[in-house]
């Protein structure tokens, strides 16, 4: 399925670059992302996912070009603040407070989302520890549970930052395959509820089943963009994995 | 005034040799390991006892107190790095935190186990090392300190060298500097790591047998030696040789120069107040790189 | 010559577990490759036969022997070299200091000085640059800095992996071109590999794996005439 640009695009990429050194990790990469839509970004390694997610959001700024979140310009942001406006972002290495309860590690979050000042903290922190299964092990020390768990808080930190848009950086990398199909439908409920999720991953089956929409990146270029079953049928796709012969 | 000075300079140098064969042998056992080593003032400690033992069955002189006190160290380091240091060794680096604290053990349990055997006296070796002093002009330059300086500084250049020229040196700064890789090539980390603990301790060791003929020997004397290593350290430079031989000089003679404005008791804020600045000011060290984690 | 076998591996980190009963054979004289998306296990498979981890289940034999619970030093006593995928080399250390490295278990001179001497006209480069750190070296330079290292001790197994990994067409050329050459000269060649064109053209043998399991195992002609290559990379459906 084509992308279908509606009224407004909650995000525009447009034109950007980024070089480190002699290498031009994002070379000229232009999208856009409808609000509400699941995109998956894949393609083999090097070809600038982590470098253009980092300059989402915020932790590189690009050489070139514009990038523009429900309108504002944010390109030159600092993660903070981008935190503040909607965007919130998930880490290949999960990243929790190990030594703090889940509970803690979710006021933490917190305090720098989007409703920072709020008092429904307990109310929200009580929901989503519900939404992602982990209401019993709200006092657990992070760092006693298991990695797929650990994700999971990583997830409830993000959400309880109330962002508009998720940046997911490889949600299921090392996770066991009962717990993948757990993540793949929290993430459709989220869908379900309005909010919009970019997803880097190299588990085709898990994308394509959370997306509809794939943007596949091979040399810092955008290569091809379009339906799950298109991408994968594609010819330049598989040679962009193979790489050259 | 002049001659004073200069004379301050002289003493400053020959206490920095100390100074700088501490720093350089701490160095190395961070360096390597990255252990940060509490207990290597009583590195210190043990090899003074060893000259204070030879002394009361009356073997004095340079040499042998000296060579007594490597081999007493370097058999006790060899046995601290097998038994303490390796259960806390993972990918080939000393846990951190877990070192640190178990040297502090080490370091209380050493000072204890001195004070139980020789009591809390202090304690004088009664050999001289050397008579006399020489004269240049109106200096006065002591026989013994002499000896001393003399003393660390071939220690140190042996140090040095043995790191540059010998296949075991290499091994060493080769495990310093990516344990993984070394592996690759053949190169037993654990074994690296008990020579390495073992020569660092016995340097100290050594140095401790040098300055007893002109200090005391009591068993918490190694406490004030530790403390000093690693302000020559972080002074000079983590993980710079170099910069540990500078700093540990430049640290003797700052804290003899300060006599001169301050009153004897409080010299022994030179040594912190230097670090401090240098913390503030340049905090990788006069001759620092950033140490990168492999 | 050697022969290795991982036999049932299975192996993780912490509370994962990344291979799940992988077994591979290395014949002695080939070049094994091994292929797989990101995830796949290939690095940990690496790190469990050179000895950097151990396995919880299944074994690594060389030449028969159970080398599983061997110390990575030892494995390396015993013929076989590495070069991992980043950071195989000493930056600090000349060039010079880093094939003497290289040598650590080469105690005959006159032998050490001869494959130096080889690998120097290999690779002149290194030659010229025998007194410079090897922070100083590009990309590829390190490449051949790490081939030279490895070959000091003259290993009868090379395992290599993602030699191709930052370095442009050109370079990747190079070192496969080397590669070869010392699989021609009877050296065992493993290589773990992203860029799968490159060694399927160079493999004897392939595994591919797929989340930490054995998917598929045969010629790279065997490999290329099924689907599984689109299978893997790009997901079940595709061609």
């Amino acid at each position: 399925m084509p992308n279908n640009v509606t009224a407004s695009p909650i995000l525009e990429v447009i034109g950007v670059s980024k070089r480190f050194g002699g290498v031009l990790a994002v070379d000229q990469v232009s999208f856009n992302v409808a609000a509400g839509s699941a995109v998956g970004l894949i393609g083999p390694n090097g070809a600038g996912k982590t470098t253009l997610f980092n300059l989402l959001s915020g932790f590189e700024s690009a050489d070139d070009g514009t990038i523009r979140f429900a309108g504002s310009p944010i390109e030159r942001s600092f993660p903070h603040r981008i935190a503040r406006l909607g965007i919130g972002r998930t880490f290949q290495s999960v990243r929790v407070f190990a030594s703090m309860s889940v509970r803690e590690n979710l006021r933490v979050a917190h305090m720098y989302g989007r409703n920072a000042g709020s008092s429904h903290f307990d109310e929200r922190a009580a929901e989503i520890l519900s939404f992602v299964g982990l209401t019993r092990l709200g006092e657990a020390m992070a760092g006693s549970l298991s990695y797929g768990q650990r994700k999971l808080v990583e997830l409830g930190m993000v959400l309880i930052t109330d962002p508009s848009l998720i940046l997911l950086d490889e949600p299921v990398a090392g996770v066991n395959p009962a717990l993948i199909n757990e993540i793949a439908r929290l993430l459709l409920e989220l869908l379900g509820r309005g909010l919009t999720l970019l997803v880097v991953e190299h588990n085709l089956p898990f994308v394509t089943g959370v997306c509809q929409d794939i943007i596949v990146m091979a040399n810092g270029r955008l290569l091809v963009r379009g339906g799950g079953s298109d991408v994968q049928r594609d010819p330049q796709v598989l040679e962009a994995f193979l790489g050259a012969a | 005034m002049i001659l004073d000075i200069l004379t301050f300079i002289v003493l400053g140098i020959m206490t920095g040799g100390v100074y700088a064969l501490l720093g350089l042998s701490l160095n190395l056992i961070f360096g390597v390991m990255r252990v940060i080593n509490v207990a290597h003032g009583e590195m210190l400690t043990l090899g003074a006892y060893t000259a204070v033992l030879l002394g009361i069955v009356g073997i004095g002189g340079v040499a042998l107190p000296v060579v007594a006190a490597i081999l007493v160290v370097t058999f006790a380091g060899l046995v601290i790095a097998r038994v303490l240091l390796r259960p806390l060794t993972i990918d080939g680096r000393v846990h951190e935190q877990r070192g640190m604290v178990m040297s502090l053990g080490l370091s209380l349990f050493l000072s204890n186990a001195v004070l139980a055997a020789f009591g809390p006296d202090y304690q004088r070796v009664p050999g001289i090392m050397a008579r006399g002093a020489i004269e240049i002009g109106d200096l006065v330059l002591e026989g013994q300190r002499l000896v001393i300086l003399a003393g660390s500084i071939v220690l140190a250049a042996a140090l040095m060298l043995f790191l540059r020229f010998t296949l075991v040196g290499l091994a060493i700064r080769a495990v310093g500097e990516n344990p993984e890789a070394a592996q690759a090539n053949g190169i037993s980390v654990p074994r690296i790591h008990l020579i390495t603990f073992a020569l660092g301790s016995a340097l100290a060791g050594a140095a401790g047998a040098l300055i007893t003929p002109v200090t005391y020997a009591f068993p918490a004397m190694g406490f004030n030696y530790t403390l000093y290593a690693f302000i020559t350290i972080i002074i000079g430079g983590l993980g710079s040789v170099w910069g540990a031989v500078l700093a540990g000089f430049l640290l003797g003679i700052a804290e003899s120069l300060s006599v001169i404005w301050l009153t004897t008791g409080y010299n022994a804020i030179v040594g912190p107040g230097l670090m401090l600045l240098m913390l503030l000011l340049r905090p990788q060290g006069l001759l620092g790189r950033r140490l990168a984690r492999a | 010559m050697a022969q290795l076998e991982a036999v049932a591996l299975t192996a993780g980190y912490g509370g994962s577990t990344i291979l799940n009963n992988v077994s591979i054979t290395i014949a002695s004289g080939c070049i094994t490759g091994v292929i797989g998306p990101n995830g796949a296990g290939k690095s940990t498979l690496l790190k469990a036969i050179m000895g950097y981890i151990v396995p919880r289940a299944g074994a690594v034999r060389l030449d028969g022997d159970d080398i599983t619970r061997l110390p990575t030093h030892e494995r390396i006593r015993r013929g076989i070299a590495y070069i991992a995928q980043t950071r195989s080399h000493f930056p600090s250390q000349t060039v010079q200091e880093n094939l003497r490295i290289g040598a650590y278990l080469v105690r005959d001179r006159a032998v050490r000085a001869a494959r130096q001497a080889e690998i120097f006209r290999r690779f002149p480069i290194l030659a010229e640059r025998r007194r410079q750190p090897a922070a100083l070296l590009s990309g590829g330079q390190l490449r051949m800095l790490e081939i030279g290292r490895v070959l000091m001790t003259s290993p009868r197994l090379i395992v290599l992996d993602e030699p191709s990994v930052g370095l442009s067409p050109a370079l990747v050329d190079m070192v496969y071109g080397h590669l070869r050459e010392l699989a021609a000269g009877g050296t065992t060649l493993l290589i773990v590999e992203q860029n799968v064109r490159k060694l399927l053209a160079v493999a004897d043998f392939v595994y591919a794996l797929e989340n930490g399991a054995n998917r598929f195992e045969g010629t790279p002609q065997a490999l290329t005439a099924t689907g599984v290559l689109a299978n893997l990379y790009l997901g079940a459906g595709a061609a």
